[in-house]
Parts: structure tokens; C-alpha cells; sequence
């Protein structure tokens, strides 16, 4: 499969944070999710990915090519969904539209009709008069019509009921069906990957923890529940994230091989949810 | 086509499902030529990700049981019949090759091997 | 480019649209009132570069740069835009007023003075001016730049004051633009000085560009 969006080494300092070392690819034709705890970093690399703000060292090319030299042909093909969508309230959807679409060669004015009539677009609105999920589906709308090969939507499900998430994953999904076509959209609703993703990339304060196909996380990622004699020393470097229970401890590890290596019987693996991930790694690092 | 994939097993995904596959296409209940489901229909049928059906389908058509003809989609492939044979020779084999490891391994010898052989196909009858 | 005048006008048609009809109306109006040109164009100048600029504030006030940063267009191609659209406005605009002025009765200054070639360079002349300061300010500051601007001239305007003597001078600053136009259309007849006012303003407005889109570029959003 050929790259959507391939970043290398990517870096971004800010005063009170900084994105380091972050690579990743996205093959093209498949969903990749982007999640970790809120701050993590993940609206800094979507940003980075729109040259919205600079980035301090790395690369970063959607389709082949590198995202500031060749900002337009690579913003022609990319569809933004954000989640505070940084649009004209007082416009009415109508005007929004026929602001932007000129901007397009692709755009499909008929296609933009028949989706909004699909999902139900109110085009005489204002903007800011429209629930969080009609604002969702209107970018979606935009997206779509300007067949944008790469959606790139910032935490598109929070503040959605659980019926407006379904659909909008769904149509993520379905978007994909068209092997020419990406998506990427980062959330910290795990259970939104577990459905949609094809890969996940997970971020946890400003560092790639890992980017694999989906299944293949379960396959890689453990949670280990044993005694105390987890918290060895020795162990140090295996565990990213423990918990102590009043009758135990669990740990989380990618390594489960060297575990049982390294101790003997009594152990509990089982596989880690992406939940699971995030709990345990957002507490590891006061502990490991 | 039937798949059934297990969470909890050891096996990755991709090998499930390539192995589900490949006994049905040995078997016969997946007939030469049959249409199989595209990687992104199977994926998302399955809710797996299409990375890992395609990683599937990639292995089978190594081993030849599967073909991919570009814009029509993926069948199973023509089966030699002396192909086939020697496959199903060798998944026995496989596991047979385990079996005498295990054995090795924990001391038992080839006479008690034969014998339990011996047991144990004429009990599944 | 056009397009970028569009995205515009259709993203803020409400506001460009009220005011657009308020200003010049307003402007018309004072015009009508007034005997010298110059405090004219001043004036006018000034109204229409506030309703040019606003999209570009309010843009700021809500966060909405961002739309324009995710269409297929370059940084340097947004402000180009910017001041496509700025100027576009003003011009429309002071057509509109100078109308409004001109069919009011009563109006002190007549058509001659309205339409002469002398007031129609020192308005643009004023308009670059304006334009060309604050563009980068609005670009850097945000609404912010306007209020840094305007207290700027009230902090100037206070020492002015404090230092006494030279208080005629800052009437001396802001008329120099008339004047300056003035002079050159005597020194050098009224066809070559216009050409070389425009060329100046155009030096004035790219200088000005040039600087936005730099500032513009090394903005994170």
C-alpha cells in the first residue's frame, strides 16, 4: 500500500511542551486513529500536518509530498474536519459553501447537494445556530465534495451522542471503501478504534508510544497481573504503567515474552484493550 | 465463506484467518475459482482492520491458494491436484513434527510415540 | 485572485453589507458638510479602511483564520487576498460616498472638488496609508493591533500636547499626505505627478504586503 501521510521524525517545541520524535504512516485506503489523554499532543500533529503551525525539525508528506512545499496541490486533497470548527458563525452554511468551493478544482456541486440533502443540512442557517453533529456533517459535506483523498478530522465524535458517533464512524468507514482514500482522526474515545481504526498511532505526552495495525495491538500489549514482585527492579524496563490493587498488582507491558522470561508461574496475561493503554499509561509515568 | 475469529486466542488474526481459508479451499468447501470477499468487505464485515485481512490474503496468495486479478477481485486459485496433496501432507506433517518435539522434549520415547498414534486414530472412529 | 474576494465577502456578507451602506452614508454626509478636501479624504479614508479591515479582525476575534489556512492557498496568497479585498472594498465604498455626497443638497464641496483629480490621489494616497499600517498590525496583533494603533495616537497626541510647541506639527504629519500630493501636482503637472503618486502608493502598498505576508508566515495558528 502507498502512504497518505507519511511523518518522520516530527518536532515541535513549545515553552511548556514539547512533540518529540514523532513517525508514523498511514497507508493509503485505510483509517488510522490517533488517540491519547487530553494534551497529549495530538491536535499539535494535526495541526503540523496543516501547516498551521511550524514545525521545528521532521518531515511530513500526504501523498508523496512534503506538506510545505508543496502546501496547495497537498491542501487540495486534504478535507479538515475540526472539533471547534474554526469557521464564520454569523455565515449561513450556504455562503460558507460558496466561499470555499471556488477554492477547488474538484469541487462537485451536485455531490455537495445531494450530501447535504443526505444528511440533512439546513444551507440557510448561520452556522453557530446548528447543533454539534450538523456542524460535523457539514465539514464532512465540504470534505467529501471536493473528493478530499485525505480526511483529517480533530476529535470529530466528542460531544456527540452515542447515535451521531455510530453514524459518523460509519461513514468514515464507508469513505474507506474507496481505496483511494484516507482517513485520519484523532480522539480520546477508545471505543471508537475499536469498531473503525485499521491502525492506531498513540500518543502520550508529546511521544509516539506505539503505530501498529489494530490487531495487532492486542496481539503486542499486555496487561500482567501478578504479586508484588512485579515492581522488581529488574523489571523496571518492561513495564510502561502499573497499578496496585488492594490484592495485587497489574502492570502493563509490550513485551510479553520477556515477562514470562523473567518471572516464573503464577501470572495473569491478558490482552490490553486500547483503554487499557491509555489508563495504565497516563499513570505509568509517576511510577516506572 | 465462514470465518470465525477468536479475541482470546494466542494466534494473531491474519493466521486465523488465513488458516480458516486455506482448510476450506483443501477441503473443497471453497471450490476453484469461487469469489472470496474483498480485503476492505472482509475487514469490514469482520470489524478488523483491512491492514490485517490484506496481510491474510497476501500470505495465501504466496502460498498459491488464493489469486487477486486486478479490478475483477479475489478467487481461489486452481488447485493442483498433486499441490493440494502435498499441502495437506504437510499441515499434517506440521503438526506431527510437534508432536515428536514435545515428545523429545519431555522423554517419551518413539515405541510409546507409535502406540499412542495407534490409539488415538482408531478411537476417533 | 478573485476568488480570495469572494471567500470574503460571502464569509461576512452581513457585516459588509451593513456597514457598506452605513459608512459611506455617513461619510456622504459629512462630506457634504465639509470645505476642505483633505479633512475629507482624511476621513474618509480612515471609515473605509476600518470596514476593509474587518473582516480581517473579526476573523481574529473568532478564531476563524483557520478556515482560510486549510484551503489550497499559501500563506503569501491569503494576505494577497487580503488586500485585494481591502482595496476592492474601499474603492466600492468611496464610490458609494462620493455619490451620497454629491446628491446631497447643500453639499459645501462641489463635484469639482469631490471628483478632482487632486482629491482622488490624496484619498488613495490616505487610504494606502492606513491600509499599509495597519494591515500588518491586524495581521500580527490581531484586533489588538487596531487598539495598539489608536492608543499609540492618543499616547502621541498626549506628548504632543505636554510638549506644547510642537502641536502644529502633528496637523503638520497628517496634512503632509495632502500636501504632498499637492506639491507634486504642481511641481509636475497634474498627469506625471499622478503617475508618479500612483507609483509611489503601489511602492507603499507592496512594501506593506510584503511585510504582512512575512509577519503572517511565522504566525502559528
Amino acid at each position: 500500500m502507498d502512504a497518505a501521510l507519511e511523518i518522520q521524525g516530527l518536532r515541535k517545541e513549545y515553552k511548556k511542551f514539547i512533540l518529540k520524535d514523532i513517525s508514523f504512516r498511514l497507508d493509503q485506503g485505510t483509517i488510522m486513529g490517533l488517540v491519547g489523554p487530553n494534551g497529549a499532543g495530538k491536535t499539535t500533529i494535526i495541526k503540523l500536518i496543516l501547516n498551521m503551525i511550524r514545525r521545528s525539525a521532521g518531515t511530513i508528506e500526504v501523498f508523496g509530498l512534503d506538506n510545505i512545499a508543496h502546501e496547495k496541490a497537498v491542501k487540495a486533497r486534504i478535507g479538515f474536519v475540526h472539533e471547534t470548527p474554526a469557521m464564520v458563525e454569523d455565515a449561513p452554511l450556504k455562503n460558507i459553501k460558496t466561499a470555499l468551493a471556488p477554492f477547488y478544482g474538484s469541487w462537485d456541486e451536485r455531490l455537495f447537494r445531494r450530501l447535504s440533502a443526505e444528511f440533512g443540512l439546513p444551507l440557510d442557517k448561520k452556522f453557530k445556530a446548528l447543533s454539534h453533529g450538523i456542524k460535523m456533517k457539514f465539514q464532512l459535506a465540504l470534505a467529501l465534495s471536493h473528493d478530499a483523498d485525505l480526511l483529517v478530522l480533530d476529535e470529530p465524535t466528542s460531544g456527540l451522542d452515542p447515535v451521531f458517533r455510530r453514524e459518523l464512524l460509519e461513514r468514515l468507514s464507508d469513505v474507506i471503501q474507496d481505496e483511494r482514500k484516507s482517513v485520519l482522526f484523532s480522539t480520546h474515545i477508545t471505543s471508537d478504534l475499536e469498531s473503525t481504526a485499521d491502525s492506531i498511532t498513540f500518543i502520550n505526552r508529546g511521544e509516539l508510544v506505539f503505530s501498529l495495525p489494530k490487531d495487532e495491538v492486542r496481539e503486542t500489549w499486555a496487561v500482567v497481573k501478578g504479586g508484588p514482585e512485579l515492581g522488581n527492579d529488574s523489571l523496571r524496563g518492561l513495564f510502561k504503567g502499573f497499578r496496585e490493587t488492594p490484592y495485587g498488582v497489574e502492570a502493563l507491558t509490550s513485551d510479553v515474552p520477556a515477562v514470562r522470561r523473567a518471572l516464573s508461574g503464577g501470572l495473569v496475561v491478558d490482552k490490553a484493550s486500547i483503554e487499557d493503554i491509555m489508563i495504565f499509561m497516563d499513570q505509568g509515568a509517576s511510577h516506572v | 465463506m465462514k470465518i470465525v475469529i477468536s479475541n482470546s486466542s494466542p494466534d494473531p488474526i491474519y493466521e486465523q484467518i488465513g488458516r480458516q481459508i486455506k482448510a476450506q479451499i483443501i477441503s473443497g468447501d471453497l471450490a476453484e475459482g469461487e469469489s472470496l470477499p474483498s480485503i476492505r468487505r472482509l475487514a469490514r464485515d469482520l470489524q478488523i482492520s483491512v491492514i490485517t485481512t490484506k496481510r491474510a490474503y497476501d500470505e495465501l496468495e504466496r502460498e498459491g491458494f488464493i489469486n487477486t486479478v486486478g479490478g475483477k477481485g479475489t478467487f481461489v486459485a486452481v488447485q493442483n491436484q498433486e499441490l493440494l496433496r502435498e499441502k495437506k501432507m504437510k499441515i499434517v506433517e506440521d503438526k506431527l513434527s510437534e508432536a515428536v518435539s514435545e515428545a523429545k522434549m519431555l522423554g517419551i520415547g518413539l515405541a510409546q510415540l507409535k502406540d499412542m498414534l495407534l490409539l488415538l486414530y482408531k478411537e476417533e472412529d | 485572485m478573485f476568488k480570495f474576494v469572494l471567500k470574503d465577502f460571502f464569509l461576512h456578507k452581513k457585516y459588509i453589507l451593513s456597514l457598506g451602506i452605513l459608512y459611506p452614508l455617513y461619510v456622504g454626509w459629512f462630506g457634504s458638510r465639509l470645505h476642505n478636501p483633505t479633512v475629507y479624504a482624511l476621513i474618509a479614508a480612515f471609515m473605509y479602511m476600518i470596514v476593509a479591515l474587518f473582516p480581517y479582525t473579526r476573523e481574529d476575534k473568532l478564531k476563524a483564520v483557520g478556515l482560510s489556512l486549510s484551503l489550497p492557498a499559501t500563506r503569501r496568497e491569503i494576505i494577497l487576498g487580503r488586500f485585494l479585498t481591502s482595496w476592492t472594498l474601499m474603492i466600492g465604498l468611496w464610490i458609494l460616498g462620493t455619490a451620497v455626497a454629491l446628491f446631497i443638497p447643500g453639499g459645501k464641496l462641489g463635484a469639482s472638488k469631490l471628483l478632482g483629480l487632486g482629491t482622488i490621489l490624496t484619498i488613495l494616497a490616505y487610504m494606502t496609508a492606513f491600509l499599509a499600517a495597519f494591515m500588518p498590525l491586524v495581521v500580527r496583533f490581531g484586533m489588538v493591533g487596531i487598539m495598539i494603533f489608536l492608543v499609540a495616537m492618543q499616547v502621541l497626541g498626549i506628548v504632543a500636547m505636554l510638549l506644547r510647541a510642537r502641536i502644529r506639527n502633528l496637523k503638520v504629519i497628517i496634512g503632509s499626505v495632502g500636501r504632498g500630493v499637492a506639491a507634486a501636482q504642481e511641481a509636475l503637472g497634474p498627469a506625471v505627478a499622478a503617475a508618479a503618486v500612483l507609483i509611489v502608493l503601489l511602492i507603499v502598498n507592496y512594501a506593506s504586503f510584503e511585510l504582512s505576508a512575512f509577519l503572517f508566515k511565522r504566525k502559528d495558528y
